[in-house]
C-alpha cells in the first residue's frame, strides 16, 4: 500500500472514531440533562466513574515494572506496549471524568474545588491529586515519544516513580473518598484502601491486556509475552482480592450495622449475583484462566480471564458503592433507612455513552499518535 | 452566637404541623405541584419523621439538620459551600459555591439533607424562609410549645433555660458530631 492510500485510511479511521466519540458525549450531555434524583445518592455513574478511575491505574503498574524495576522482557516486549499502555491510562482516566462531571449538578463550576479547596475534604484531594496525575501521565506521553532520539532516560524514571507515588495517593484518597464516611457503616474504615490498590492491579492489567491484544495478535512471540507477563499480574491482583474479599466478609459479621448491607450481598437480593460473577467467574475461574494463560502462555485463556475479571470487577464495585447506602442506621437504635435502588435510562445512556467513547479514544490515540514501535513524532510534534 | 434547638418528646402530640409547616413555607415550589421529596419519599421539606412502634408506646423522632459543631457534611464538602456560620452557629449551604457532588448528603448520618427533584442541590434546615425571615416556623406553628430555639451562648436563652431543668439526650452522640439539637426525655 502506497503513503497517499496509507494516509486517506488513516484520516477515514480518525473521522469514523471521531463521529464514535461525538455520539457518545452526545448520550452523556443528553443523559446529564435527563438525571433525576434518586433515594440512593451515590448510584451507577459513580459506580461507574470509580470502575473507570481503577482500571487507569493500571499504566502506572507497567511503567513501574518497565522504568523502575528495569524488567523489560526477554526480547523488549514491554517496551513495545508501554506507550499504548500509557495512552491506554489516558483514554480510560477521561472516560472516568466524563462520568463524575455527568454524575455532578454543577460541573462547570468545579474549577471551585481548587479556588475554594477543603482540605478535609477527599473529593477536594481527588481533584487535586487527578490534576498531578494527568499532567504526569501527558508528561511521559510526551517523554516517551521523544525518548527514540535518546537522553531522557532519567527524566522518564523520575517521572514514573512520581508518577507511581501519585497513583498510590490518587487510589488510596479515592477509596477513602467511601471509608471517611462513618454514616455509611460498609464502607466506613480503611479496608477499602487497600482494596482499591489490589482492584488498580487487577482491572488495570486486565484492560491494558485486552486492549494491548489487536496490536499484538500477528505477533505470535508478544502475545506470549503479555500471557505470561499480564496472567501473572492478574494471578497475584485475583489472589489478594480474594484475600480481602474473605475478611472483609467474615470482619462484616462481627459488626451487626456493617453486616445488615454486607448479608444482602452475601445472603439477601445480591447474593446469586455475587457468588456467581464475584467469587466464581471473577475470582475462581479467572485465577484458573489466568493462571492457565501464564503457565501455558495461551493468550485465549488471557482473553477470557481479563473479560472476566473486568465484567466481574465493575459488578464489585457496583455491589461495593450501590448496597451499602440501600440500608443505612437510623436515629432510632435498631431501625435502618431504606433506600430502594434503582438504575434509569438516562444513567444507561451516559455509561453507555462512556464505554463507545472508551475504546473509540484509545484506538483514536493510537492512529494518530505515533505510540507503536518505529513510529517516529514528524512535523507536528507528537502526531504521526 | 450558637442557635440551638430543642425538642420537647413529653409534649409533642405528633400531628405533624412542623412538617407541613417547614414544606409548606421553604419549598412551596414542591407544595404546589405535589411534587414529593424522592430521597425521602415525604414532603419536600426538611423535617422527616422517624418512629419505632414497639410494644406499647411508638417512639418518635422528627429528624433535621443537628447543626453539629463537628458536621460531617461540612468535612465531605469539597468547596466549602457546606459551612458553618459563624454568625449564627447553623450549618450552612452556599449554593454559589456547591457543585452538587452529594457528599454532604452520603455523609450525614442523620439522613437531614436530601436532593431537590428539580435543582438537584442539597436541601436542609434551616430552609430559606426561615434564614431570611429569621424565624423557625416549626417552633412557630407547634400547637404544644414542643419547639424552643435559642443561643447557647446566652445563659438566658430558653434553649439553656430548657437544657438545665430537664434530661436531654441527642441523637448518634456517638459518633461525635456535637449536635446543638436537643431532645427533652424527663
Amino acid at each position: 500500500m502506497g503513503e497517499a492510500a496509507r494516509a486517506s485510511k488513516r484520516l477515514a479511521a480518525l473521522l469514523v472514531l471521531l463521529v464514535l466519540i461525538i455520539i457518545g458525549l452526545a448520550m452523556i450531555v443528553y443523559g446529564f440533562t435527563r438525571k433525576e434524583v434518586h433515594a440512593v445518592s451515590w448510584g451507577l455513574l459513580v459506580a461507574a466513574y470509580v470502575y473507570f478511575a481503577l482500571i487507569s491505574g493500571g499504566a502506572i503498574i507497567l511503567e513501574g515494572v518497565h522504568t523502575i524495576l528495569g524488567y523489560k522482557g526477554p526480547k523488549s516486549e514491554l517496551g513495545r506496549i508501554y506507550k499504548l499502555a500509557l495512552w491506554f491510562s489516558i483514554a480510560s482516566v477521561v472516560c472516568a471524568w466524563l462520568l463524575i462531571a455527568a454524575e455532578v449538578t454543577k460541573p462547570w463550576i468545579f474549577w471551585k474545588i481548587f479556588t475554594e479547596f477543603n482540605v478535609t475534604s477527599r473529593i477536594a484531594w481527588m481533584v487535586l491529586l487527578y490534576a498531578i496525575y494527568a499532567v504526569i501521565l501527558v508528561i511521559q506521553l510526551i517523554v516517551i515519544i521523544r525518548i527514540a532520539s535518546g537522553g531522557l532516560e532519567k527524566v522518564e524514571l523520575a517521572l514514573a516513580v512520581l508518577g507511581v507515588i501519585v497513583a498510590v495517593a490518587l487510589y488510596s484518597n479515592l477509596a477513602q473518598v467511601f471509608g471517611t464516611i462513618a454514616a455509611v457503616p460498609g464502607w466506613y474504615g480503611p479496608h477499602l484502601a487497600a482494596y482499591f490498590i489490589v482492584s488498580v492491579i487487577l482491572l488495570g492489567a486486565s484492560g491494558q491486556a485486552l486492549f494491548s491484544m489487536p496490536y499484538a495478535w500477528r505477533d505470535e512471540e508478544l502475545k506470549r509475552f503479555l500471557a505470561r507477563f499480564y496472567g501473572q499480574v492478574i494471578v497475584l491482583g485475583v489472589l489478594i482480592l480474594a484475600f480481602l474479599t474473605i475478611w472483609n466478609v467474615i470482619t462484616a459479621w462481627y459488626m451487626p450495622g456493617v453486616w445488615i448491607t454486607y448479608s444482602e450481598i452475601v445472603t439477601g437480593a445480591y447474593s446469586t449475583i455475587f457468588w456467581v460473577v464475584v467469587v466464581l467467574l471473577g475470582i475462581v475461574a479467572v485465577l484458573i484462566l489466568a493462571l492457565y494463560a501464564t503457565l501455558m502462555k495461551n493468550v485465549i485463556a488471557l482473553i477470557l480471564a481479563a473479560v472476566l475479571a473486568l465484567i466481574s470487577g465493575f459488578v464489585n464495585v457496583y455491589l461495593l458503592i450501590i448496597v451499602h447506602q440501600t440500608k443505612l442506621p437510623e436515629v432510632l437504635g435498631g431501625l435502618f433507612r431504606v433506600a430502594p435502588h434503582h438504575i434509569s435510562t438516562p444513567e444507561i445512556l451516559i455509561v453507555l455513552g462512556a464505554i463507545i467513547i472508551w475504546p473509540s479514544l484509545y484506538v483514536f490515540g493510537q492512529t494518530l499518535l505515533p505510540l507503536l514501535p518505529g513510529e517516529k513524532p514528524k512535523r507536528l510534534f507528537i502526531f504521526k | 452566637m450558637r442557635i440551638a434547638f430543642v425538642w420537647d418528646s413529653r409534649r409533642c402530640i405528633g400531628c405533624m404541623a412542623c412538617v407541613i409547616a417547614c414544606a409548606s413555607a421553604n419549598h412551596p415550589e414542591l407544595m404546589r405541584e405535589a411534587k414529593p421529596n424522592p430521597q425521602w419519599n415525604w414532603l419536600g421539606g426538611n423535617i422527616r419523621v422517624v418512629t419505632r412502634e414497639t410494644g406499647g408506646r411508638p417512639v418518635l423522632r422528627l429528624v433535621s439538620c443537628q447543626h453539629c459543631e463537628n458536621p460531617p457534611c461540612v468535612h465531605a464538602c469539597p468547596t466549602g459551600a457546606s459551612y458553618i456560620d459563624k454568625r449564627t452557629g447553623f450549618v450552612s449551604i452556599d449554593y454559589n459555591k456547591c457543585v452538587g457532588c452529594k457528599a454532604c448528603v452520603v455523609a450525614c448520618p442523620y439522613g437531614a439533607r436530601w436532593l431537590h427533584p428539580v435543582n438537584m442541590l442539597p436541601g436542609k434546615c434551616p430552609g430559606d424562609f426561615c434564614y431570611e425571615n429569621k424565624i423557625a416556623v416549626c417552633a412557630e406553628v407547634c400547637p404544644a410549645g414542643a419547639r424552643i430555639t435559642g443561643d447557647l451562648d446566652d445563659p438566658n436563652s430558653p434553649v439553656n433555660e430548657a437544657l438545665r431543668k430537664h434530661k436531654t439526650e441527642r441523637m448518634l452522640e456517638h459518633l461525635g458530631t456535637e449536635p446543638k439539637w436537643f431532645i427533652i426525655t424527663g
